[in-house]
């Protein structure tokens, strides 16, 4: 099989440029949770029993705020840049909690470029269905570059 | 379809000494997935690096997920659907590391048709032939109107 | 049902840790890529990787981040905690089969605003270091407490 990577790759830093927003959106259902759960292993109570979550202030089982976060996981690695791109640093501030149901918006912006060390990175907003900010953060990232680029 | 046609055979259709059968080559898939549903996270099960330091080596599948091996006989085969399952005790025997390959089977071993509760024995087997768990249960086979 | 929760604010003690690990399977990438929907082909498409420096398929750096809530929602403090804030650092790429280690360590206790921040770290097999971190969190607070 004659597979090259050219055409699958994502944006390289010399598409990016400062102002440039992605965004994709999801509704976090009780699937998602039980499914991510299960991966990471946290089975907190918070996120599934609906008799310990009823006895917080907010009554109802929350999304786990890593789920959430992985919007942005999500937006990088096959929006912009997309394809190839590697993870190298991540700040999150989690200002709200959300729910099952809750529908999530999250827009990433590039803010700065390093064209030298090959980094960019990404303002993150997420908002729920009422328009709250419930998640901000900021992301580093290595763009996609083919094997024959100057190495990082 | 039918709901009688779903049923499994209830228990004059059933004689002791009947056997049924069901293997599975246990994936690392279905390790994880069972602690991911059932919480059980013993890094014995998910943790190679650990295990390689234990008596077991390798990671191992979690004794209940082979065990139910036996319950899908029951509750599929023999006797099948609307199979009430009452009580079982099991014993472990040897490990079932990840890509073994099980074999249950189960076995009726005395029925009361007054009752309506059939006794079984179960084992189950990996792919050199040892038996790595027993387990006897009773169960109550499906009515048929 | 009793309502049990972990380490209260004023139950943490600095310098304490715990800790968590799993071998990373090819199941974990592929539902972390499902329920996440990041299906870049860097973690899921081994022609894909083979073309890249690190020559195989490697893991979301969110994957391995989500597990430190294990430890917090688990362990320290444990059952009703959340995060506040974190910031992680993904210093080496992981592979499937790699067993990946994660240390949580409380640094400092705030009891006045009921946080506490913490430090973490996570290794590989080889002892090398894939991940450095550090964060607020929030430890539960005593559910009776509560207004209904």
């Amino acid at each position: 099989m004659d597979y090259s990577i050219e055409s699958k790759l994502g944006k390289t830093i010399s598409e990016i440029r400062i102002g440039d927003t992605a965004s994709f959106g999801k509704t976090f259902t009780e699937a998602d949770v039980y499914q991510f759960t299960g991966i990471v292993g946290n089975f907190n109570p918070t996120h599934l029993n609906k008799e310990f979550a009823s006895k917080t202030p907010s009554g109802k089982r929350t999304v786990p705020q890593m789920l959430v976060a992985g919007l942005v996981s999500k937006i990088l690695g096959t929006q912009y840049p997309g394809n190839g791109t590697v993870h190298i640093a991540q700040e999150l501030d989690f200002i709200e909690p959300v729910f099952m149901g809750d529908t999530i918006e999250a827009t990433v912006e590039v803010t700065k470029i390093d064209g030298k060390e090959k980094r960019v990175w990404f303002d993150l907003k997420c908002v729920n269905q009422e328009s709250k900010l419930v998640l901000t953060g900021e992301s580093e990232i290595i763009p996609p570059f083919m094997i024959n680029e100057e190495k990082v | 379809m039918p709901f009688q046609e779903i049923l499994g055979k209830s228990i004059d259709e059933i004689e002791v000494g009947d056997k049924a059968y069901f293997a599975k080559t246990i994936s690392e898939t279905d390790v994880y997935q069972f602690a991911a549903v059932t919480g059980d996270f013993n890094p014995a099960h998910v943790n190679e690096a650990y295990s390689s330091g234990t008596f077991f080596k390798h990671r191992i599948a979690h004794g209940q997920l082979t065990v139910s091996l036996i319950s899908n006989i029951l509750g599929t085969q023999l006797p099948g659907p609307g199979t009430i399952f009452v009580s079982s005790s099991v014993t472990f025997m040897a490990p079932v590391y990840i890509e073994d390959t099980i074999e249950a089977v189960v076995e009726v071993a005395e029925l009361n048709r007054e009752k309506n509760r059939l006794k079984f024995k179960a084992w189950c087997v990996n792919q050199k032939g040892v038996k790595v768990l027993e387990s006897e249960g009773m169960v109550m086979p499906p009515k048929k109107r | 049902m009793k309502a049990r929760i972990g380490k209260t604010v004023d139950q943490l003690k600095v310098g304490e840790s715990a800790y968590f690990a799993k071998t990373l399977a090819d199941t974990d990438m592929l539902q972390f890529a499902g329920v996440t929907g990041d299906v870049n082909l860097l973690p899921i498409n081994d022609e894909f990787a083979k073309q890249t420096i690190f020559k195989q398929r490697i893991a979301h750096g969110m994957l391995t981040a989500s597990f430190i809530t294990n430890i917090i929602g688990m362990r320290l403090p444990g059952y009703g905690s959340t995060v506040k804030k974190q910031k992680v650092k993904f210093t080496l790429p992981v592979f499937i089969g790699d067993t990946i280690e994660i240390g949580l360590t409380i640094t400092a206790i705030n009891v006045d605003d009921n946080t506490a921040d913490f430090t973490v770290q996570a290794k590989n097999q080889k002892s090398e270091i894939i991940m450095t971190g550090s964060g607020v969190l929030v430890p539960p607070t005593p559910l009776d407490d509560v207004e209904e």
